[in-house]
């Protein structure tokens, strides 16, 4: 009677505690945010298999949202749910404090790797940091690790420091890869990255042509929306520098009517757009408001957020108002300080 | 007084923002304009979030919701805004402006669900201008605290009334909904209730709070006051008793407390704090709420009829060691200690005499410097404070070293404004002690204000050196904590202080600094003004300290001493100069007069006053600093007689502002100078065409006509100008001194435009007009000059005004014009030099005569010859003084050159018969001094014999005048002034008399004694006299183109066809090389240099005409100009020894033989007198000439 006892409140002790095999499997999180279990078996720059009881299931990576793994340490888990969050800094500050030589699992061990390059060379892109060490990071990381399902993700970092750096031949390059993925949305954001490409070399009548391209493309989408409302963003901004600034201040007032500013990273760039645009129109006051938008509420995007405080000193300083300028410079310089913005003070 | 702490526990716990619909409306697909309109709220972006409300008006993206609040949302941002705002006046402007958008509000929305919030903030606005009332009362400086404080009073009363007004409303509506809601069918009503509820609380504590406020405003020891805290207590406590349950109950406990504690009651007042003390701890709320309490407590227990420092020690120390980690080091928790450290020592003390062997009395010292020493670390408001502590308790090295150099900025910052107030303080005394030690009779009190007197005489300079100090050492220890408002207060000070030591450029360029760089900040405005003011001295200085190089410029450089420098010397000035001076020719004439040169060397000066005074215009046009500073560049604009610009000016100044009549007054007296100089310009033109016999050109006379009218316009704006600033001015009701000196100048104008009424009804307008003023005895009328200026005035005006009157209008005028001579002779005449005085007086109002009747229309000047003619006549018969004979016979011969000549030349009736009067009184005063009867000195003798000799000539007695200037000029025949009118005679005699001989004696004198040097020398020697001495120049170049002159007429009076062309050659070659050796007959364009040049060239076209040459002028000379690059000895007035005009011998340093005389102690007219003779001691006096 007693032992019976003992087992059945032992058995209940163990069923209430978590199994080791439950505490091991991976996810991987869709976009319904919904994860799904298994054991990650292989991964490639397309597909992710996942075993799930002996059943191996494909997942695009187009489509992943977010991989945990079983045996995530807890600092790297933090770490990927900073980076979805956008705060980078945050992400690096964690993986600096993990012991990456505890990690047994390739898998994992690839994955910190990965998003310490990862880290680094945005908060690069952002002003903080060197460009062509993170670039050589993360570039080292493509190459060894062929099989990542970050390689599609990591090549368009890559693109962007080679733009950064002025490397346009390299950025293209990069780009054309992305644009090699097999998916509308990859395809689509590899444009409009040449297509900045294109403008940040100030072809703009290129640059313009690549973006049409995309809005008019027949494709559809939450994410090849999202890509055709950048590219629109993009070609205002064109726009505006081929003396139509009018015109392109329409397109950008549409952007911000008829979409949720929930999308930080679209809103800033749509008003660091406004603002350029104002600029071409000599209208100070109002350029001023429109980059007082990212700095006060779109600012996450560190690139955007330095393109605003760059404007923004010289605006404060044309309206006299030298301690707000002086406060935008400084933030500037403090944030970003090794960004194009902060560097072209 | 309510502290700021009590102010900020009442205010920060009660408002609440009310815009829920901006969480509602956040971060929807559309313009995230709500939540950018916070964020630029919360960065006090104030001035932005406005812009950006008035974008929101037009932009295609804003959010209809927001649409609709715009008008609330900007009363919402300038009510913040306001509270932040240091400018008391800009903040009165924008809580202006909060009022009228949210009133808009709540009249166009008023059942908007943001029209409570919206009455809310009317409320709130109301008691944000009590407070900016109460703040300025603080003020030192503020002359009006008591009027200050009333309308506090009155705004809180306002404030009380919208709270309560609101509360009432609310409650009507809640009263309104049934009692019993259903949780799930009447949802939507019962959010719509609690939220009602919560405002209707929240409408009852602010009204109460007001109340209490209000309070601040009344005389501590008043009825009111005590009765106005007894309403607010029982407010509160009705409050309490309804919501004991809420935190807000509770704060409403706290708050009656608090108004027993104000009136002393602290039995009620501890009754309430011991009831909230015995509240839980917890939540953090209640935790909050019981440090607020017990520090209120702690002032009770610490009162003087209270002493319970046990208690303050029990239960401070207890509840310091609760506090939370985020509370350790906040203001609350500090002020605790400090209060616990206080109550320590004097619990010691009290101990000490009790028991003094008690062991607590060194613990409870120990405690109390342990815990002042904790706060002593800190930056913070109680720091100061607790070293001070400290040092009274004697701690060694505890920061108590009050000379000790601050180390970091608050320190430094701190220690200035201590410098600061104490160079307050010793201003205020030396501005109010020596009153007082006039007053005082006490002997001991006297020598007390006598002693502080000299100590602040002394300390007044230490205080502001260390205040300076202090203030640069803080600039130097600007941390990562200094923000820019803290470094531009003490920037501010600094720019204060340097002016206030007479450091101008320093205060000058922080001022500006200040002013352009942070407008926004407290005391840009007035920086701004501190500039300014700075840059105007900075300006007076440059004018005087530019004197001296001008001169060694024009010594170094200018060779022909024309005064004036040409680009051909400019060329011998070193690189620097050059570029110094290479655009300083403003007129393009080619050469630099002295007043362009003035102009590069006050440059800089000149330039920030515009700039400064432009940009305070721009800046804040309708702050009261714009219009002051339109003021400084109209008056700027008119001494550098920039008039148009001046006018522009004036336009900018609203015409409801105080400054605009002053300004007008400004103005108006400009413009009438600018017309009498032009109408005087005009007249000698004319009267030097007159003098050549030739008609001026077409060109010419379409020139004087068109500007003639030109200055018509010019006359009729300094009238209009005038009026309507007396008019504003008057209306102001402010006399002042600018006000009282523009309604006399109207009243000259009136009197010079042949409005003589007017001038009268002016003069003696009730409470405003001159002789008023005199008559009350009004401060202004004690200017140095106002009252004689006046009853001169009133004099001309009565009767200037008699031409016109009639029967007895003008038998009063006349006993009016009686009455202000009698005025005048008790005002200056009681003393030999008030006789003097008196003479110079009645001369001057003999000058305005003249001009009053040259000024005026033949028909205008008969009636008023008339009114004169009846005065003189019988101020004349009857009076026995000096001045008042001396001024009919002046007036009478003024009244006679009034009429000038006829165009036959011969003299008028009517102004024969005046010269006749005007010599029969000379002649009387000459026989009465003769009999003794009057008392004349040798000067003012020597001015009656020449006006005698000139009215003499103006009659025709040519021979009777020549008599009278040969006697003169025997007796001295040096003395310049008559020389000139004795050759002036003879050509005059020749030109009445159609005798041409006398032209010769106009050249070469009287030529009495042949072979001797005459008396009367001519003007070729006249010429030759006056060469080369530079304060000569108008009688030689006057004498030279006399010299062509009388050869001119000469030749058109001789039937001989080669006597004539002779001397009409001779006339020719006599102007031309005067012409030829001395170009510039400019003058140097400044206020003293007369021109020649019109007058040589009028002449120069009349002998050509004459000569039957084209008649060119000037012109025809010019090519015979030598260059002036190699000037040679003889290119200066006087030194050439062509044609015998000018002979050589009146060489640079070797005065002539004939030198002319400056009478001073010889008994002779001090200067070359225009007519009619100078009275003595006027500025007409020749300077000795340099040796």
């Amino acid at each position: 009677m007693n032992r019976t006892w003992w087992m059945l409140v032992l058995t209940l002790v163990v069923a209430s505690l978590p199994s080791t095999a439950q505490a091991q499997l991976d996810k991987v999180f869709g976009g319904k945010g919904v994860g799904i279990e298994g054991t990650i078996t292989a991964t490639t720059r397309e597909k992710i298999t996942l075993d799930q009881g002996g059943t191996p299931r494909d997942f695009n990576v187009n489509e992943v949202v977010k991989v945990t793994f079983g045996d995530d340490p807890s600092e790297l888990a933090k770490a990927r749910d900073s980076v979805i969050a956008g705060q980078i800094e945050s992400a690096a500050n964690t993986l600096k404090t993990l012991n990456m030589g505890a990690i047994s699992r390739d898998l994992v061990k690839q994955d910190a790797e990965y998003y310490k390059a990862y880290c680094d060379a945005r908060l690069a892109l952002a002003g903080t940091g060197n460009l062509a060490t993170a670039e050589a990071a993360l570039f080292e990381f493509v190459k060894t690790k062929r099989d990542s399902y970050h390689t599609y993700e990591a090549t368009e970092v890559l693109g962007n420091l080679s733009l950064a750096q002025g490397k346009f031949a390299d950025a293209e390059k990069r780009f054309a890869f992305l644009g090699g993925a097999p998916w509308p949305d990859y395809k689509l954001r590899a444009n409009v990255m040449e297509a900045r490409a294109l403008a940040a070399q100030k072809k703009f009548p290129d640059a313009l042509t690549k973006y049409e391209a995309i809005i008019t493309t027949g494709e559809s989408g939450p994410e090849v929306n999202r890509q055709k409302l950048m590219a629109s963003v993009g070609k205002a901004v064109c726009l505006a520098e081929t003396g139509k600034a009018e015109e392109a201040v329409q397109l950008l007032e549409g952007v911000v009517r008829d979409n949720d500013s929930k999308d930080a990273a679209l809103f800033a760039k749509t008003y660091n757009g406004l603002g350029t645009c104002y600029l071409k129109l000599n209208r100070p006051k109002d350029a001023l408001l429109a980059f007082l938008h990212v700095d006060l509420l779109f600012n996450a995007d560190g690139e955007a957020h330095a393109e605003a405080l760059y404007h923004l000193s010289k605006l404060w300083g044309e309206m006299n108002k030298a301690d707000r300028a002086l406060a935008a410079r400084t933030l500037l310089k403090d944030r970003y300080a090794s960004s194009i913005w902060s560097k072209a003070q | 007084m309510m502290s700021p702490r009590w102010t900020q526990l009442t205010w920060a716990g009660l408002w609440t923002g009310c815009a829920a619909w901006l969480v509602a409306g956040s971060l929807s697909a559309e313009e995230p304009a709500a939540d950018f309109l916070n964020a630029l709220r919360s960065e006090k972006y104030f001035d932005t979030a406005i812009e950006y409300l008035e974008q929101l008006k037009t932009s295609p993206v804003a959010p209809a919701k927001i649409r609709e609040v715009l008008g609330y949302e900007r009363g919402v941002t300038l009510v913040d805004g306001a509270k932040h705002q240091r400018d008391f006046g800009l903040r009165e402007k924008q809580l202006d402006e909060a009022q009228a958008a949210l009133d808009e509000f709540v009249t166009q929305q008023p059942q908007h669900a943001l029209a409570f919030s919206a009455n809310s903030q009317l409320g709130n606005l109301v008691v944000e201008r009590a407070r900016l009332k109460i703040e300025r009362a603080k003020r030192p400086t503020e002359p009006n605290k008591d009027k200050m404080r009333t309308e506090a009073k009155e705004l809180y009363a306002k404030g009380f009334a919208v709270f309560n007004s609101l509360g009432e409303g609310l409650k009507t509506k809640l009263d309104a909904i049934p009692k019993n809601l259903d949780v799930k069918k009447d949802a939507k009503q019962i959010e719509i209730r609690d939220q009602m509820r919560a405002d209707y609380l929240q409408a009852q504590l602010l009204a109460a709070a007001v109340l209490e406020e209000s309070a601040d405003t009344m005389d501590k020891s008043s009825k009111e006051y005590k009765d106005t805290l007894e309403k607010a207590a029982k407010d509160y406590g009705t409050l309490y008793e309804k919501y004991r349950t809420r935190l807000a109950g509770l704060y409403a406990r706290m708050y009656q407390g608090r108004c027993h504690q104000k009136t002393g009651n602290f039995k009620d007042a501890l009754s309430y704090y011991d009831e909230l003390l015995a509240q839980q701890d917890e939540p953090k709320e209640f935790h909050e709420l019981k440090s607020k309490v017990l520090l209120l407590a702690i002032d009770c227990w610490m009162a003087e009829s209270q002493k319970k420092y046990a208690e303050v020690v029990t239960k401070g120390n207890a509840w310091i060691d609760k506090a939370y980690p985020s509370e350790i080091r906040s203001d609350d928790f500090m002020s605790l200690r400090l209060a616990v450290a206080k109550a320590s020592k004097l619990y010691s003390d009290q101990l000490k005499k009790e028991k003094p062997k008690d062991p607590q009395i060194n613990a409870m010292l120990t405690d109390a410097r342990k815990l002042a020493q904790y706060v002593a670390k800190f930056q913070g408001e109680h720091q100061k404070d607790a070293q001070k502590f400290l040092a009274d308790l004697g701690v060694a090295g505890a920061s108590t070293d009050t000379q000790a150099q601050p180390k970091t900025f608050k320190e430094a910052q701190q220690a200035g404004k201590d410098a600061l107030d104490a160079y307050q303080v010793h201003k205020v005394n030396l501005e109010t002690i020596p009153g007082q030690i006039k007053t005082e009779k006490d002997a001991a009190l006297k020598a007390e204000l006598e002693k502080k007197l000299a100590e602040s005489q002394e300390a007044i300079k230490s205080s502001l050196g260390e205040a300076i100090g202090y203030f640069k050492l803080a600039i130097k220890l600007t941390d990562g904590e200094t923000t820019d408002e803290d470094l531009n207060v003490i920037r501010y000070f600094l720019c204060f202080l340097s002016y206030a030591q007479n450091d101008y450029l320093d205060a000058a360029v922080l001022g500006s600094f200040v002013a352009e760089r942070f407008p926004e900040s407290g005391g840009a405005r007035q920086c701004a003004k501190i500039a300014m003011a700075s840059y105007l001295k900075l300006f007076a200085e440059a004018k005087v300290s530019s004197k001296q190089p001008i001169e060694a410029l024009l010594n170094e450089l200018d060779k022909d001493k024309d005064g004036r420098l040409s680009a051909e010397e400019l060329k011998a000035a070193t690189p620097e100069k050059q570029a110094l001076l290479a655009k300083a020719d403003v007129d393009g004439s080619g050469k630099l007069d002295q007043g362009e040169l003035l102009r590069v060397y006050t440059r800089f000066e000149a330039d920030h006053i515009v700039s400064i005074a432009t940009y305070i215009t721009g800046k804040w046009p309708d702050q009261p600093e714009a219009q002051e500073a339109l003021g400084t560049l109209i008056a700027f604009m008119i001494s550098e007689n920039q008039l148009e610009k001046a006018q522009a000016y004036l336009d900018k100044i609203p015409e409801e502002s105080s400054q605009r009549g002053s300004a007008e007054l400004k103005m108006g007296q400009a413009l009438w100078k600018a017309y009498l100089r032009g109408m005087g310009a005009i007249r000698e033109q004319e009267a030097a065409a007159i003098a050549t016999g030739a008609a001026p050109d077409a060109q010419t006379t379409a020139q004087n006509a068109s500007r003639k009218q030109e200055l018509t316009g010019i006359k009729n704006r300094a009238e209009k100008t005038l009026v309507d600033g007396v008019a504003r001015m008057e209306k102001a009701g402010r006399v002042d001194a600018v006000f009282a000196s523009a309604i006399l100048s109207l009243a000259q104008i009136f009197l010079d435009t042949e409005q003589a009424p007017k001038a009268v009804e002016l003069l003696e307008k009730e409470g405003v007009g001159p002789l008023t003023l005199l008559k009350n005895k009004h401060e202004v009328s004690e200017t140095p000059g106002y009252a004689e200026e006046t009853l001169k005035t009133a004099l001309r005006a009565y009767i200037s005004a008699l031409g016109s009157a009639k029967g007895e209008t003008g038998e009063a005028l006349n006993k009016k014009a009686e009455g202000v001579m009698d005025g005048l002779q008790q005002a200056v005449g009681g003393t030999d030099e008030g006789q003097k005085k008196l003479i110079s007086i009645y001369f001057t109002l003999a000058k305005d005569i003249e001009q009053q009747m040259t000024l005026a229309s033949a028909e205008t000047k008969k009636g008023l010859s008339k009114g004169f003619e009846t005065f003189l006549d019988r101020v004349g018969a009857g009076a026995k003084e000096l001045n008042i004979l001396y001024w009919v016979a002046t007036t009478y011969y003024g009244l006679g050159e009034s009429f000038g000549t006829q165009k036959d030349g011969s003299v008028p009736a009517d102004a024969k018969r005046y010269f006749e009067k005007a010599a029969k009184m000379y002649q009387t005063i000459l026989d009465k001094s003769a009999k003794k009867e009057l008392n004349l000195d040798p000067q003012l003798s020597g001015q009656l014999t020449l006006a005698m000799a000139k009215t003499k000539r103006a009659m025709g007695d040519y021979e009777g005048a020549e008599k009278i200037f040969m006697q003169m000029l025997t007796a001295n025949s040096k003395l310049l002034s008559v020389q000139i009118e004795a050759t002036k005679t003879y050509e005059e005699w020749a030109e009445r008399t159609g005798d041409s001989k006398y032209y010769l004696n106009a050249l070469g004198g009287d030529m009495k004694v042949k072979g001797k040097k005459s008396t009367i020398w001519g003007w070729i020697e006249m010429a030759k006299v006056t060469s080369n001495r530079p304060e000569f120049r108008d009688s030689f170049y006057e004498s030279r183109y006399h010299v062509s002159l009388a050869r001119y007429k000469y030749g058109l009076a001789q039937k001989d066809a080669a006597k004539k062309q002779e001397s009409l050659e001779k006339a020719e070659a006599s102007l031309s090389q005067t012409y030829q050796l001395f170009p510039a007959l400019d003058g140097d364009a400044a206020e003293n240099k007369k021109s020649f040049r019109e007058m040589y060239d009028g002449l120069a076209k009349a002998i050509q005409k004459a000569l039957k040459k084209k008649p060119e002028g000037l012109a025809a000379y010019a090519g015979m100009v030598p260059k002036l690059a190699e000037p040679t000895p003889s290119a200066k007035p006087g030194a050439t020894g062509a044609s015998g005009a000018a002979k050589p011998g009146a060489v640079k340093g070797a005065p002539p033989a004939g030198k002319p005389a400056a009478a001073t102690s010889t008994g002779a007219p001090a200067a070359p007198a225009k007519s009619p003779p100078a009275p003595p001691a006027t500025k007409t006096s020749v300077a000795p000439p340099k040796k």
